[in-house]
């Protein structure tokens, strides 16, 4: 896949990405009250303008999913999306609430929470190795239609989007969630700078 | 003391409490709307205030703690969670909830403290409510709509297929697939009318199979139909789309050639003779097939479609009295 960083600051993303999940699957194995490993089995960029058909192709066969959305600003400001197939959002909601459910609003929570987790601890860590700062809006999480038109059309205003897959191993499952940094150029040339450092 | 006269004036609720939920701020909004006073909030713990569930605790308690170990804040959103504090909505301000939708930001106020900033977003979900209600209602009344409109054109069309069937019926034959006498009625009369207009002349070649009742009587009526069928198709061949060519009944045909003079007339039954080959195959029979053709002319012999045919009948009856297998052309 192609990428906007080389091989070696993907890795070095790969390791910062890594590191903030270590905090984040602690606390996600508190909410579950059991073992969690989270996993960043692929990291890659795309375009902006990829981003809807990018999003639907992660998704693979699936009538409808699930994404938040959160804006993060300051020093490093950006774009959180999350995306999760329906199977995914019901599997994890069924591990937090010990029953399985289909109720959207439940599923909706639920993600909420695992994406507050995810984002706070990924951003914050990034934020930090900047030695910037990012203050967070309030998220938005919907259920959306694979045959609608695209929901993304505010992401226009960023230039790039770090792809991030996340797989989340709790009892037996595998959940995959989707992440997309959305950056703009300046941005991601701030990231990259501090991704070259880390290897002087 | 300026901090706590700005929590105060701020229009969304302020609560620090610590990670056992006990309070130790609670600001003039909070007051208000939960009608529990600053002095006896302070110290107490918001699962009594509020009457918490065990689930509500649970949930609180959990995004405290990821708070406080992450430093940065987290939300819980109205939209997707309705509420997380049981916050009762006056009496004359209840349409759909009985308790505030609340968006709710949890965020560090210190080591083992976080700041639960609570905004009323009931307002905003009950008009997203009843939008969703309305785009429901209306996406049911569109789905009805296009089930009725699929189950009338189903029927339009089993209706216009039917009329075709009907119309087939009445005005084709159906051994042939030709137009029959009365559809050809229809068009002569029509022809009629536009040769008077266009004072182009109207041509009329009436057929009929030379020997056809004894192939009928000998063969039988299979082997007669068959015939009836080729014929048929030899006939087609012989004339162009612009003509209309009928089965009139029995083994009698007729060819209405419209802007045709008699010479035009002659060269099209011609090659209708031509056309009948000698011997042809049937059903395992070899027959002599041949057709006799009497022809008359509008406006030459004739003044109205009647008269039209008859006097073509009558140039075949010639035409066989000839010894058959050729063409007469009607003559007084």
């Amino acid at each position: 896949m192609s990428s906007l960083f080389n091989a070696r600051q993907n890795d070095a993303l790969v390791e910062t990405i890594n590191i903030s999940f270590g905090l984040a699957a602690s606390l996600i194995g508190d909410m579950l009250e059991s073992y969690v490993h989270l996993r960043v089995p692929s990291i890659h960029t795309i375009p902006i303008y990829k981003l809807h058909e990018t999003i639907l192709l992660q998704m693979g066969e699936t009538t409808s999913f699930y994404a938040t959305k959160q804006r993060f600003f300051g020093s490093f400001g950006g774009e959180v999306i999350f995306a999760f197939s329906e199977e995914s959002g019901e599997e994890f909601t069924a591990l937090l609430l010990r029953e399985s459910t289909n109720s959207n609003e439940e599923v909706q929570a639920a993600l909420l929470e695992l994406t507050n987790i995810l984002t706070a601890s990924c951003i914050g860590q990034l934020s930090q190795m900047l030695e910037g700062e990012s203050l967070f809006a309030v998220p938005d999480i919907q259920k959306i239609s694979c045959t609608g038109s695209s929901t993304f059309h505010e992401a226009l205003e960023y230039d790039n989007a770090i792809v991030i897959t996340t797989a989340l191993d709790v009892a037996e499952k595998n959940i995959q969630g989707h992440m997309f940094i959305l950056l703009s150029n300046s941005m991601l040339e701030k990231l990259t700078q501090m991704l070259k450092k880390m290897f002087l | 003391m300026r901090a706590e006269l700005l929590i105060d004036a701020v229009h969304i609720g302020v609560v620090v409490v610590d990670a056992e939920l006990k309070v130790s701020t609670w600001n003039r909004w909070m007051g208000i709307h939960t009608n529990i006073p600053q002095n006896k909030a302070f110290g107490q713990s918001l699962t009594e205030l509020f009457h918490l569930d065990e689930e509500r605790i649970k949930t609180l308690s959990r995004r405290i703690k990821t708070t406080l170990k992450l430093g940065s804040p987290t939300f819980s959103i109205a939209s997707a969670e309705g509420f997380l504090l049981p916050i009762p909505l006056p009496l004359s301000s209840r349409v759909n909830f009985d308790f505030m939708q609340q968006d709710i930001t949890i965020a560090p106020y210190d080591a083992t403290r976080v700041m639960l900033l609570i905004y009323d977003q009931t307002p905003l979900i009950e008009s997203k409510r009843r939008e969703a209600g309305k785009s429901k209602k209306l996406s049911i009344m569109v789905e009805n709509a296009t089930k009725t409109i699929n189950k009338l054109k189903a029927a339009e069309a089993l209706l216009v297929k039917q009329r075709d069937v009907i119309f087939r019926q009445a005005n084709y034959d159906q051994l042939t697939g030709l137009p029959n006498r009365h559809l050809f009625q229809d068009r002569l009369n029509h022809a009629f009318k536009e040769s008077k207009r266009s004072s182009k002349p109207l041509a009329l070649l009436f057929l009929d199979l030379d020997n056809f009742k004894r192939i009928n009587d000998v063969l039988g009526h299979s082997v007669g139909d068959d015939v009836l069928v080729k014929a048929a198709g030899i006939l087609k061949e012989a004339t162009r789309e612009s003509d209309t060519l009928v089965r009139f009944g029995g083994d009698e045909f007729l060819v209405l050639l419209k802007d045709s003079d008699k010479d035009d007339a002659l060269h099209v039954a011609n090659k209708i003779l031509k056309l009948f080959k000698p011997v042809m195959d049937f059903k395992k029979h070899t027959l002599s097939l041949s057709p006799s053709i009497g022809i008359a002319m509008f406006p030459d012999h004739a003044n109205t479609p009647e008269e039209l045919i008859q006097k073509a009948d009558i140039a075949l009856y010639t035409a066989k009295s000839r010894g058959k297998n050729q063409a007469s052309l009607f003559s007084v």
